[in-house]
């Protein structure tokens, strides 16, 4: 045996080499992608672009003065749609202050855009006692071949008929949606397979809540994990004659937890658009949907997870033809690790989701808008995560005045009296956003800075297109009280992607038994022994949509078989499809 | 966040605390299960489950099945392998569950649970002056971990929600414990003291007074001031000297408040977690002082005598 100062020496090596470990594994705990061939490439190019959109904040009764830019630091979201049905896809971006407009810039199929706002009737929609915009969506509701649009605000929604010759009316009173509520955010989605597009709105404040005649300042969350005290949720119904009826009650989906995003996608595969939520100060939900007859909520490992949920991106992260869910979070250093979550899809096998995230998926900032997209055509769906809260001084930080408060009890924190006041501070201010490649089982790397993405605006809604019809994904991102930034998809060095010998497809579907929009198709692609599954986007992410022309990078492999199930269920099976090109494909009736 | 290897909380340390201690309890008549040192186990199982069944406060029984394991294994055998017996593990548990609850690293990550744990019950044989081990376990492990690991670790901040009535239930429990542990007065002491610099600060950098207060009604607190501040081995000997001792952490946690609330850059790695690390400043400095006074006054009498 060792002498007794042996092992005391023993047992101090230990406590040191202990000690050394943490500080490694620290040094080491969220990692770039030094050393790493870019394959992705993106070029900052809103104002080349013609994008020149900047979005303006909500101004708020003086009683809430105080943490104003807290409250509203919500409401810069972007939206894609070919509205005018000429092949290109063109921008839609939210503003939220009276008098500001919002703009729907049409794409001029010359690599630029110019806002069509003003003739089109979209734009002046930030109006006092009507209230403000914080999203949208597109969705061809009446099933006439063109997108319509759905404004989220706080204050009344708002639903603008697209006239079809580039024009809207707002027929928000005709179907039956004129509801004030403090939404941000709104999914389509075929619920009872009838083919017409019923809505599903958020509720984030409560909807009784004035935000410019408050009669109360017990506005806030009552818990910062489990609050239920916020919006109502509602669930629209499409009659089919241009009106909508409130079905959330008889189809209980009304959650009331904050819900700051939501997506809609058939999880479980049962053929039918299920209802997944993002929730701040909550855990996320999965509204399970009963064959259009009722959702249940799911258990299904989401209950005790709770965070503060932003976005809900959707994407078959490992090509296994599931849809796996991330949504983002919070995380601040010494204060905070909420993480991003990355949610594995097992649902058929284990009625549950597996939370993966780790390193630089779970850690991005206070996270926002996030979108999944195969951005070097390799055959794997890569990320981009927009982060950032509020950017103000950047010498004064609210971290610490918001730790005194999050820790209390609930009633004390649910007055936005006794919030301390945040003045010219920051909040996880300046943060940069994300690229995050998809290296399959080997995980994924933060590219950002070698792709070119390095800004620091307060980043929102993240949307991606093909929006110059070159066969590569463009990055739009929407910053709150900033500039939008279109992020052109450009070659890596002197090769294109179909250069590099990755190929890619493109689909655009049209419904006929189905909604017109195809909204809630279920495609599969199986190519070089995988098989990936994406959905026609009726609104996912942060307050933002995707084009819902679904583009898959192949690698260099050819397509094997695109099998589509469409929301009226019908199921079809393509084969020979061409690479390197769009698809139109129509519903057989 | 008692201390191992120790005696039952508030009983004689085997250095002595010149009457000072709390006479031993669950013996001579009194059931084990009323040990003071039994009790405390039992108010932090019961913190244990209200927030995980209510609040999900774990965050995964993972960590708290790694926290625990590494403590208890660690105590069994650093006890074994230095003192050539097993020590009980009932501070090694209390230890292991304010760990798993008090640590909120970055998303799926194990190793600061295990590395904390084993950083906690080796302090206790490591870094000893005359022969007492100078942090309370839990304290130098996570207050080490925020400084040294701010970009994995961070410290709970959940709350009770609005639900008034687990926080009276801890409340209550704790309160009736640590008065049968004799430590009741740190306690209190605590409370008052931060309830006064509480207004003090308000008074200096204004805002609402309940965000000043706001704190001490979450649970980090409660684990702060009924398994922390209250570890008879890492306080003085004296009553006297723990009230003052524990008015000064209060003061130190204060002052890094205010260096929040004036945003000194330089204490930004301090006011993450004001009350940890301002124990983990103050606590070894006075038992530090203390152990040596002591020893000062007991040496002198021998060296007169000799």
């Amino acid at each position: 045996m060792l002498k007794p100062s042996w092992r005391r020496l023993s047992v101090v090596v230990a406590f040191v080499a202990a000690l050394a470990s943490v500080l490694i594994l620290n040094a080491g705990a969220a990692g770039r992608a030094d050393g790493t061939v870019a394959t992705i490439v993106l070029n900052e190019d809103a104002h080349a672009s013609g994008i020149d959109f900047v979005h303006q904040a909500p101004t708020l009764d003086a009683k809430v003065e105080h943490v104003a830019p807290h409250i509203a630091a919500l409401g810069a979201c972007v939206s894609v749609s070919d509205f005018n049905n000429d092949g290109w896809p063109d921008l839609y971006f939210t503003s939220s202050r009276f008098g500001a407009n919002n703009a729907l810039y049409l794409n001029t199929h010359e690599g630029t855009f110019h806002d069509h706002s003003a003739h089109a009737g979209v734009g002046a929609v930030n109006r006092v006692g009507e209230g403000v915009s914080m999203g949208a969506v597109w969705g061809d509701y009446d099933n006439d071949g063109s997108e319509d649009l759905f404004v989220s605000k706080w204050g009344y929604q708002q639903l603008f008929k697209n006239n079809g010759n580039g024009t809207f009316t707002d027929v928000t009173a005709h179907a039956g949606l004129k509801r004030w509520m403090n939404s941000n955010g709104a999914v389509w989605l075929d619920f009872d397979r009838d083919g017409l597009l019923d809505l599903y709105v958020t509720g984030y404040f409560r909807s009784d809540i004035d935000f410019w005649n408050l009669r109360t300042t017990r506005i806030m969350q009552h818990s910062w994990e489990f609050a239920t005290n916020g919006g109502k949720n509602l669930l629209f119904r499409n009659l089919g004659s241009g009106r909508f009826a409130d079905v959330t009650d008889s189809m209980g989906v009304g959650s009331t937890r904050w819900t700051l995003a939501a997506a809609s996608a058939d999880f479980n595969d049962d053929g039918w658009p299920d209802l997944y939520l993002a929730n701040d100060y909550g855990p996320e939900e999965l509204y399970l949907n009963k064959e259009g007859k009722r959702f249940e909520l799911a258990r299904a490992g989401l209950e005790d997870d709770s965070k503060s949920g932003m976005a809900v991106a959707l994407g078959d992260v490992y090509n296994r033809g599931r849809h796996d869910v991330f949504v983002t979070n919070i995380s601040e250093r010494g204060f905070l690790f909420q993480g991003n979550n990355l949610r594995v899809n097992f649902l058929k096998e284990l009625s549950r989701f597996d939370e993966v995230a780790t390193g630089v998926v779970a850690d991005a900032g206070w996270a926002w808008g996030a979108q999944f997209g195969d951005l070097n055509n390799d055959g794997l769906l890569d990320l981009v995560v927009a982060n950032g809260f509020i950017s103000a001084d950047s010498g004064r930080d609210y971290w610490y005045a918001m730790s005194k408060i999050a820790g209390a009890q609930g009633n004390i924190f649910e007055d936005a009296k006794n919030w301390p006041a945040i003045g010219t501070a920051s909040l996880s201010g300046f943060e940069r956003s994300r690229v995050l490649l998809n290296r399959g089982q080997a995980g994924f790397i933060d590219v950002a800075e070698q792709a070119g993405v390095t800004d620091r605006l307060d980043g929102r809604a993240v949307a991606m297109a093909d929006l110059f019809n070159t066969g590569s994904l463009d990055v739009i991102i929407a910053n709150q009280k900033g500039r939008a930034l279109l992020y052109r998809s450009s070659p890596p060095g002197p090769l294109s992607l179909r250069e590099r010998g990755n190929h890619w497809v493109g689909l655009k579907l049209i419904g006929t038994r189905s909604n017109r929009s195809a909204i809630g198709a279920e495609v599969t692609v199986e190519f070089g022994n995988v098989r990936q599954r994406q959905v026609v986007d009726g609104g996912s992410g942060f307050c933002s949509q995707n084009d819902r022309r679904l583009h898959f990078g192949l690698g260099r492999n050819s397509v094997d078989r695109v099998t589509i199930r469409w929301p009226s269920g019908r199921e079809q099976v393509l084969t020979g499809i061409g690479v390197d090109q769009l698809h139109v494909i129509t519903e057989p009736q | 966040m008692t201390s191992a290897p120790a005696p039952a909380v508030g009983s004689p340390s085997p250095e002595g605390r010149g009457g000072q201690g709390v006479r031993p309890t669950g013996r001579g008549g009194q059931g084990v299960w009323l040990d003071p040192k039994y009790l405390i186990v039992f108010l932090i199982t019961l913190v244990l489950v209200a927030g995980e069944a209510q609040y999900s406060i774990l965050g995964g029984y993972q960590r708290l099945v790694t926290t625990l394991g590494v403590c208890v294994a660690a105590e069994v055998f650093l006890s074994w392998w230095l003192r050539g017996r097993v020590a009980n593990i009932s501070s090694a548990y209390i230890t292991g569950i304010s760990l798993a609850l008090l640590t909120k690293p970055q998303a799926n990550i194990l190793w600061p649970f295990a590395l904390g744990a084993f950083l906690a019950i080796a302090s206790k044989y490591v870094l000893v002056y005359r022969n007492r081990h100078l942090w309370n376990p839990s304290n130098f492990a996570i207050a080490f971990m925020v400084l040294a690991a701010p970009s994995s670790v961070a410290i709970l901040s959940h709350q009770w929600g609005n639900d008034l009535r687990i926080n009276l239930v801890i409340w209550a429990f704790g309160l009736i414990i640590a008065a049968r542990a004799r430590v009741l007065h740190v306690t209190l002491t605590y409370v008052a003291c931060f309830v006064l610099f509480a207004i003090a600060r308000n008074l200096i950098v204004g805002g609402p007074l309940l965000a000043e207060l706001a704190p001490i009604t979450g649970p980090m607190y409660q684990l702060f001031v009924f398994f922390m501040v209250t570890d008879p081995r890492t306080t003085v000997g004296t009553r006297r000297g723990r009230i003052i001792v524990v008015a000064i952490v209060a003061l130190v946690e204060s002052i890094m408040r205010i260096a929040g609330d004036f945003q000194l850059s330089l204490l930004r790695p301090f006011y993450v977690s004001p009350p940890i690390l301002a124990l983990a400043i103050v606590g070894p400095i006075a038992m530090w002082w203390d152990l040596r006074r002591k020893a000062a006054l007991d040496s002198g009498p021998t060296r007169r005598a000799g």
